[in-house]
C-alpha cells in the first residue's frame, strides 16, 4: 500500500497534540504499542480510492476532517438510553469514550466472568493483556486498526474462564452524548474466552443525538477450546456519524462463534470482520444485516481463513437499500492448502427500493486444498410484484403487504439470533432508524 | 531465417508441437515509430492507418504493464521481441489457395485444417493465419454470393477502407489497455468479417492461428460486423510449436452487432502451454469484446481455454441496444504450472438487456485457475437480468482455484443471481463408477464432462468433440 | 351478486377476453371450463385485480349489502376485503412471512374493512386450527413461511384453508385441482362445500370435469378464444368431457 495525498501525519498531529492524557500514566510496553500504531499508520496511511479493499467507499468526509477528544462523559439523553439497555444485565457502559462506572452493572457477575474496563484491566492483569494486545502483527494491521492501535484508551475487557457458563447477554455500549461536532473515539474491546467457556454478548454503538463523530473501533476476539460465543454487533450511530470498525477473532479446535453484524446508523460505515479459524473442527457462523437509506453507505468486508482440516464457516448478510444509499459486501474466503474437508458457504442478498441506491457485491474465494465444499452466491432484486398481489388479494393493503415481505426477507438473518434480549434491542434501533421494517402488527 | 525442427528430443502430449521448416520474412528485433511505419508500409496500408498505428504507439508508451491479474510471470521485454514475421511467398499475394507455398498447406493439413479445395472442410469457411499473415481464405464464392466479406485484415484494409474506418476500434479503443494498445500499434493481419443486412451467414466462419517462428509476438486483430437482422456463427483455433522460451500473443477481437443481428463466437485454444515444469509456452494476453450495439442483438462468446502458459483473457459484452442479450460459456482447463485469469464482463446499458454467465474452471498439477468477472448494471438499464454461475474443480492437492466475482448495480429494477462452487472429483463418485466396470481415466473424464456439459453443448458439434478431446489428453496421468 | 358485461381485458397490449358476459348470483356455484389459452385464468386475474392485467372495455360491477360497486376501480385489497378472494392456480411463496402471522393479518384487515370484530392471536390460533381440522392439514403448517417448500398438494390446500379463513362472499378457485391425487381432491371439494352457502358463490375454474363431480355446479360455461361460447347445466361438463371442444368451436 502506497500512501495517498491525503495526509496521515497531519491528522496524527492533530489527534497527537490533543491527546487527553499523559504517557506516564501507561507501561511502557503500551506507550510501545501506541507507538508502533503511529508508526504503522503513517507508513501506510489512509487507503486511497485505487485500493481494492476500498474501491467503492470513499473515506475523504473522514480525512478531509480534523477531529479532536470528546471530555465530558455525562449522558444528555438519559430516557432513550434506559430504555435500551437493561439494568438486570452485565452491562458496561462508555461515555463518549469514557468508562462509565454509573451506568455499568457490574455487580453479582457468574462464577468465572469478568468484565471490566480495559485500562483497569491493564493495571489488573497486566501480563495476560500484553499479550493479547500483542498476538496481531502490529506490521501487518490495516490503515485503521493501525489508528486504532495508535490512540485506543479504553473498552471492554471480557473475560470466561476456562467452562465457565455465562447465559445472562452481556452488553457492551458504546454511547456518543451530546457534544459539539467532530469529536472522535477510539474503542478498543478484548474478550477471550477460555476452553469450552459459553458466553452471549452484545456489542452496541449508538447515539441518540444528530451529531457528527468519528468511531475508530478494534474488537479482539481471543475463543480457545470447545467454547462458544454469540457476538452481536449492533451500530446503530448517529446518522450523520462515520463508523469504520475491524473484529478479529481468533478460533481454537471445535469452537464455534456465531455472530451478527447489524449496521443501520451512520452515515459511512464499514465493518471488517476476519476469523481465523485455528484449530480443527472450529465452526464459524456469520450473519449480518444492513438497511440504510438516505445518502448513507455501508461496507461489510469479511475474511475467513481456513487454515486447519475439518472446520466450517457459513456466511448469511442480508441488504435493504433505499434512497440514494449505497452498500457494498465483499466477502473473502480463504482454504489453505491444509484445510482439508472444509466446508464453506457464503450467500449475500440485497433488495433495492429505490432507482437510486447501488451495490457493490463481489465474493472472493481462493481455494488452495482440492478435499474442500465451497459455495457463495448473490443476488439483488426487489421486491416481488407477484407476491405482493398476493397479499393484496387476501384483503392487505400495497404498502403493509410490502413491509411483510421486507420483514419477511430479513426473518433469516433476525430469526437466527438466538438470545431474545439482542433480538429486542437489534429490532429497536433497527425500527428507529428504519421505520419501514417495523413489523410487529 | 530458417527455424530447424527440435521437437523430437522433447516428449510430450502436445501434438501440435511442431515445427515447420520455411522461409521467413522478419523484422529486427525492438519497438519504435520506424518499426510500426515499417509494418504499415509491409502491409500496404493507407495513411490513415498508419497515424492510427502512431497514435496507438505513443499512448502505449504511457501505459503500465498491468499486473493485477491472478498469476506471475518474468518481466517481458518489449524490446527483445520481433513484431512481424511472415512466410517469404513464391509470389507476393497468392490469388487462390493452389498457389499457397507447399509447407504451409502441409502444416495446416497437419493440424487438421486442410485448405485446398480437394480436401478442405466442408461448411466451414476457414482464414488461415500462420505467424503474422493470413495464408489464405478457403469458400470465398459461396460467401460473395450472399454479399459476405470474409478475408484478411490487411485485405479488407485495402479493399474496405471505410468500413475499417468506422468499425476498427470502436468497440477496443487504442487507449483501451496496455496490450489492446500495443496490438493497435502492431498488430499485423487477423480476420475481417462483414455480414451485411439481412444475411443469415450460410456456413462456419472460421479462422485458425498458429505461430510458428520463435521470438516474434503475434498480435492479431479481428473485426467482425453484423448488421441489421444478420447472423453469423464464428470459429477460432490456435496452436504453437513446443518452444522453451516463452512467446507473447496479444490479440484483439472486436464484435459488433446492430439491430436484431447475432453474433456467436468460439474458441477452442490450445496454444503451447509450457512443459511439465513450466519452461516455454505462449502468454495469452487478449482483448475480446463484443458491442450489441442495436436493439434485441445478441452476442455470445464460448471458449474452451486448455492451453497457454499464462491465459488473460476477459471477453466481454456492452450491451448498449435495449432487450439485447450477452452471453459467456467459459470452460478453462489448467494442467502442469499454467496460470489462468479469465472472465467476462457484463455491461448492462440498455433497457431490459439479459446476460448470463456460466464459467467452469478445472485445475490440475501445480496449477493456477482464476475466474475473474464483472457484471454492471448502470442506472439507464432498466429491467436488466443476470444469472452467473462460476463452478470450479480442484484435482490433486497443489493447484488453486480462485473466484472474484464483482458485481456493481446502479438500478433497482435489476435482478441478479451468482452462484459459485468449488469441489472435487470425490473418491466415492470415482468408486461408483469403477463399479460399473469404468476405469479411473474413464471416471473421471465422464465427470469433467459432466461438469462441463452445459458449455459443451453451446460449441458447435466438431468443435464440442475436439474440445472433449482435448480436456481428455490434458487430464490424462492428473488423476491416480 | 357479480355482473360482467361485454369484457375485453389483456396483458402488454394483447388482448386475451374479447366480450365475457358473466352473471353470478348468491348461493351459485359456476364451473368455468375451455381449452388451454382460452382466458380462463385471465379471467380470474382480472376479477381478482392483477396489476399487469388491463380492462379495456366493458364492466364488472359486484354488488354487496346493496351496494354496486365497480370492480375495475378498486384496489386488489379492496376487492378481497369486500369479499373476492381467488385461490391461486400457481400459489406464490413467501419466504420469511410466517403462515398463521400472515392469516391474521389479512383476516383482521377484512374484518376491520367489513365493521366485524378483529381476533387477538390466541382467538385466531384456535380459529386456525379449527379449519385446518377441516382440510385435515398438519399443525406444522401454522408456523412455516407462507407456501415455501409446500408440495403442490400442500399448497392447494393452503389456499382452500385461507378461503376457510377469510370465508369470502365470492370465490373463484383457478385450477384447484391439477396437480391433486384423488384423495386430496375429495378433501379439497369437501371443505369447499361446507364453505358452500346461499349468500355466498363459487366460481370454479377448470380443465376437467373431475371436480364436478365432487363439487356439483349448477351452471357451465365454456370458454373459448376470450369469450363464453356456450352456457348449460352439469350435463354440459360431462359432454365436454367425453367430447373435447371441438364440437364447440
Amino acid at each position: 500500500m502506497i500512501s495517498t495525498g491525503l495526509k496521515p501525519q497531519k491528522f496524527i498531529e492533530q489527534l497527537r497534540i490533543k491527546r487527553p492524557h499523559s504517557k506516564d500514566d501507561l507501561p511502557p510496553w503500551l506507550t510501545n504499542l501506541h507507538e508502533e500504531g503511529v508508526k504503522r499508520f503513517s507508513d501506510i496511511g489512509f487507503p486511497d480510492p485505487k485500493n481494492e479493499e476500498w474501491k467503492f467507499t470513499d473515506i475523504a468526509p473522514i480525512t478531509e476532517k480534523s477531529f479532536h477528544f470528546p471530555d465530558e462523559k455525562t449522558i444528555a439523553e438519559l430516557r432513550s438510553f434506559n430504555e435500551y439497555v437493561d439494568r438486570n444485565e452485565p452491562t458496561i457502559v462508555f461515555i463518549n469514550g469514557f468508562f462509565s462506572a454509573r451506568y455499568s452493572s457490574l455487580n453479582g457477575l457468574e462464577q468465572g466472568l469478568t468484565i471490566t474496563n480495559l485500562a483497569q484491566a491493564v493495571k489488573d492483569q497486566p501480563k495476560i493483556i500484553q499479550s493479547l494486545l500483542f498476538r496481531h502483527d502490529l506490521k501487518q494491521e490495516n490503515s485503521f486498526s493501525a489508528l486504532n492501535s495508535a490512540f485506543f484508551k479504553d473498552g471492554a475487557f471480557i473475560q470466561i474462564s476456562d467452562n465457565a457458563v455465562c447465559n445472562r447477554l452481556i452488553h457492551i455500549i458504546h454511547i456518543v452524548s451530546q457534544q459539539n461536532d467532530d469529536t472522535v473515539i477510539f474503542p478498543r474491546n478484548l474478550i477471550i474466552l477460555g476452553r469450552s467457556a459459553q458466553a452471549e454478548i452484545l456489542e452496541s454503538y449508538v447515539s441518540f443525538s444528530k451529531i457528527r463523530y468519528f468511531t475508530n473501533a478494534v474488537s479482539d476476539v481471543f475463543v480457545n477450546e470447545g467454547a462458544k460465543l454469540h457476538y452481536y454487533k449492533a451500530q446503530g450511530e448517529s446518522l450523520n456519524a462515520f463508523h469504520l470498525a475491524g473484529m478479529r477473532i481468533a478460533q481454537e479446535a471445535n469452537s464455534e462463534v456465531n455472530t451478527f453484524t447489524f449496521s443501520a446508523g451512520a452515515q459511512i460505515s464499514r465493518n471488517d470482520l476476519s476469523v481465523t479459524l485455528d484449530g480443527e473442527g472450529a465452526k464459524a457462523v456469520l450473519n449480518g444485516l444492513y438497511a440504510v437509506s438516505g445518502n448513507q453507505l455501508v461496507d461489510n468486508h469479511t475474511a475467513i481463513d481456513h487454515k486447519p482440516p475439518r472446520s466450517l464457516s457459513t456466511q448469511l448478510y442480508k441488504g435493504i437499500l433505499d434512497g440514494n444509499s449505497r452498500a457494498v459486501f465483499n466477502g473473502k474466503i480463504l482454504v489453505r492448502r491444509e484445510a482439508q474437508q472444509t466446508n464453506s458457504y457464503q450467500l449475500n442478498k440485497n433488495i433495492l427500493l429505490s432507482p437510486s441506491c447501488q451495490i457493490h457485491t463481489k465474493p472472493q474465494l481462493e481455494i488452495f486444498a482440492d478435499d474442500v465444499r465451497c459455495t457463495h452466491g448473490a443476488t439483488i432484486g426487489q421486491l416481488n410484484d407477484d407476491e405482493i398481489f398476493y397479499l393484496q388479494t387476501r384483503g392487505i393493503r400495497k404498502d403493509f403487504a410490502t413491509r411483510m415481505l421486507l420483514c419477511g426477507f430479513i426473518d433469516d438473518v433476525t430469526g437466527k439470533i438466538p438470545n431474545v434480549s439482542a433480538r429486542t434491542k437489534i429490532d429497536e434501533l433497527l425500527t428507529k432508524i428504519f421505520p419501514a421494517l417495523k413489523c410487529k402488527i | 531465417m530458417k527455424n530447424t525442427a527440435n521437437h523430437n528430443d522433447i516428449k510430450t502430449d502436445y501434438k501440435y508441437g511442431f515445427i515447420t521448416d520455411i522461409d521467413t520474412d522478419v523484422i529486427p528485433k525492438g519497438l519504435n515509430e520506424d518499426v510500426v511505419g515499417m509494418i504499415s508500409e509491409k502491409k500496404h496500408e493507407p495513411a490513415f492507418m498508419r497515424e492510427w498505428r502512431l497514435k496507438a504507439y505513443r499512448h502505449w508508451l504511457t501505459m503500465k504493464e498491468p499486473h493485477w491479474g491472478n498469476f506471475y510471470y518474468a518481466p517481458i521485454d518489449y524490446q527483445a521481441i520481433s513484431y512481424y514475421s511472415a512466410p517469404k511467398r513464391k509470389m507476393d499475394s497468392p490469388k487462390n489457395i493452389d498457389e499457397i507455398d507447399k509447407e504451409l498447406l502441409e502444416t495446416f493439413d497437419r493440424l487438421g485444417i486442410p485448405l485446398t479445395e480437394q480436401k478442405r472442410l466442408t461448411g466451414v469457411a476457414v482464414d488461415a493465419v500462420f505467424d503474422s499473415v493470413s495464408v489464405g481464405t478457403t469458400h470465398k464464392e459461396i460467401l460473395a454470393k450472399e454479399g459476405i466479406i470474409f478475408c484478411s485484415m490487411s485485405e479488407a484494409i485495402q479493399n474496405h477502407p471505410d468500413l475499417i474506418k468506422k468499425y476498427l476500434g470502436s468497440v477496443v479503443s487504442y487507449t483501451d489497455n496496455f496490450f489492446a494498445s500495443l496490438n493497435s500499434a502492431v498488430f499485423s493481419d487477423g480476420s475481417f468479417c462483414f455480414i451485411p443486412k439481412g444475411v443469415k451467414c450460410p456456413i462456419e466462419l472460421s479462422t485458425y492461428f498458429r505461430i510458428n517462428a520463435s521470438e516474434t509476438g503475434q498480435f492479431e486483430r479481428t473485426l467482425i460486423v453484423a448488421e441489421e437482422d444478420s447472423f453469423v456463427n464464428y470459429l477460432e483455433g490456435c496452436t504453437a510449436p513446443i518452444r522453451d522460451s516463452n512467446q507473447l500473443h496479444a490479440a484483439v477481437v472486436e464484435l459488433v452487432a446492430l439491430d436484431n443481428a447475432e453474433i456467436k463466437y468460439s474458441t477452442v485454444q490450445n496454444w503451447y502451454a509450457g512443459d511439465k515444469d513450466g519452461k516455454g509456452g505462449i502468454y495469452n494476453f487478449v482483448t475480446k469484446r463484443g458491442k450489441c450495439s442495436g436493439n434485441n442483438s445478441k452476442i455470445s462468446w464460448t471458449q474452451v481455454e486448455a492451453g497457454a502458459a499464462i491465459t488473460w483473457k476477459y471477453p466481454s459484452v456492452i450491451l448498449q441496444g435495449d432487450n439485447s442479450t450477452g452471453r459467456f460459456y467459459s470452460v478453462a482447463l489448467t494442467n502442469n504450472r499454467m496460470q489462468a485469469d479469465t472472465g467476462t464482463k457484463m455491461i448492462h446499458i440498455g433497457k431490459n438487456t439479459k446476460s448470463t454467465i456460466i464459467s467452469k474452471g478445472i485445475s490440475t498439477d501445480y496449477s493456477n485457475n482464476s475466474y475473474r468477472g464483472m457484471v454492471m448494471i448502470l442506472p439507464s438499464a432498466n429491467g436488466a437480468r443476470n444469472f452467473s454461475q462460476c463452478d470450479s474443480m480442484l484435482v490433486g492437492n497443489n493447484c488453486s482455484a480462485n473466484t472474484f466475482p464483482n458485481i456493481d448495480v446502479r438500478n433497482n429494477t435489476a435482478i441478479l443471481e451468482h452462484e459459485a462452487s468449488t469441489s472435487k472429483i470425490s473418491a466415492d463418485q470415482i468408486f461408483y463408477l469403477k463399479s460399473r466396470g469404468l476405469d479411473s481415466e474413464g471416471s473421471v473424464s465422464l465427470i469433467i464432462n459432466g461438469f462441463c456439459k452445459e458449455v459443451f453443448k453451446e460449441l458447435p458439434l466438431e468443435f464440442s468433440v475436439e474440445a472433449v478431446r482435448l480436456l481428455e489428453l490434458k487430464l490424462e496421468g492428473s488423476v491416480g | 351478486m357479480l355482473e360482467i358485461k361485454n369484457l375485453y381485458a389483456g396483458i402488454n397490449g394483447v388482448s386475451i377476453l374479447k366480450g365475457v358476459d358473466l352473471t353470478v348470483n348468491p348461493g351459485e356455484v359456476h364451473a368455468i371450463m375451455g381449452p388451454n389459452g382460452s382466458g380462463k385464468s385471465t379471467l380470474a386475474k382480472v376479477i381478482a385485480g392483477h396489476p399487469d392485467y388491463k380492462v379495456e372495455q366493458g364492466t364488472m360491477e359486484y354488488e354487496v349489502n346493496l351496494k354496486k360497486l365497480d370492480l375495475a376501480a378498486m384496489e386488489p385489497e379492496i376487492r378481497a376485503r369486500e369479499g373476492i378472494f381467488l385461490a391461486f392456480q400457481y400459489p406464490v411463496e413467501i419466504p420469511g412471512v410466517n403462515n398463521s402471522v400472515f392469516l391474521r393479518a389479512a383476516f383482521n384487515e377484512i374484518c376491520r374493512h367489513q365493521g366485524a370484530e378483529e381476533m387477538d392471536p390466541i382467538e385466531f390460533d384456535q380459529y386456525l386450527r379449527q379449519k385446518m381440522k377441516l382440510l385435515e392439514m398438519d399443525e406444522k403448517f401454522i408456523d412455516r413461511p407462507v407456501n415455501v417448500d409446500f408440495s403442490g398438494g400442500e399448497k392447494k390446500r393452503n389456499e382452500i384453508l385461507q378461503m376457510a379463513i377469510l370465508a369470502p362472499r365470492l370465490a373463484l378457485l383457478d385450477e384447484t385441482d391439477s396437480g391433486l391425487d384423488v384423495d386430496s381432491m375429495k378433501i379439497v371439494a369437501n371443505g369447499v362445500n361446507k364453505l358452500k352457502s346461499k349468500n355466498n358463490a363459487i366460481v370454479l375454474i377448470t380443465h376437467y370435469q373431475r371436480l364436478l363431480n365432487y363439487i356439483v355446479p349448477d351452471f357451465v360455461h365454456v370458454l373459448s378464444d376470450g369469450k363464453i361460447i356456450k352456457s348449460g347445466g352439469k350435463e354440459l361438463a360431462i359432454k365436454v368431457e367425453t367430447q373435447g371442444y371441438d364440437w364447440l368451436i
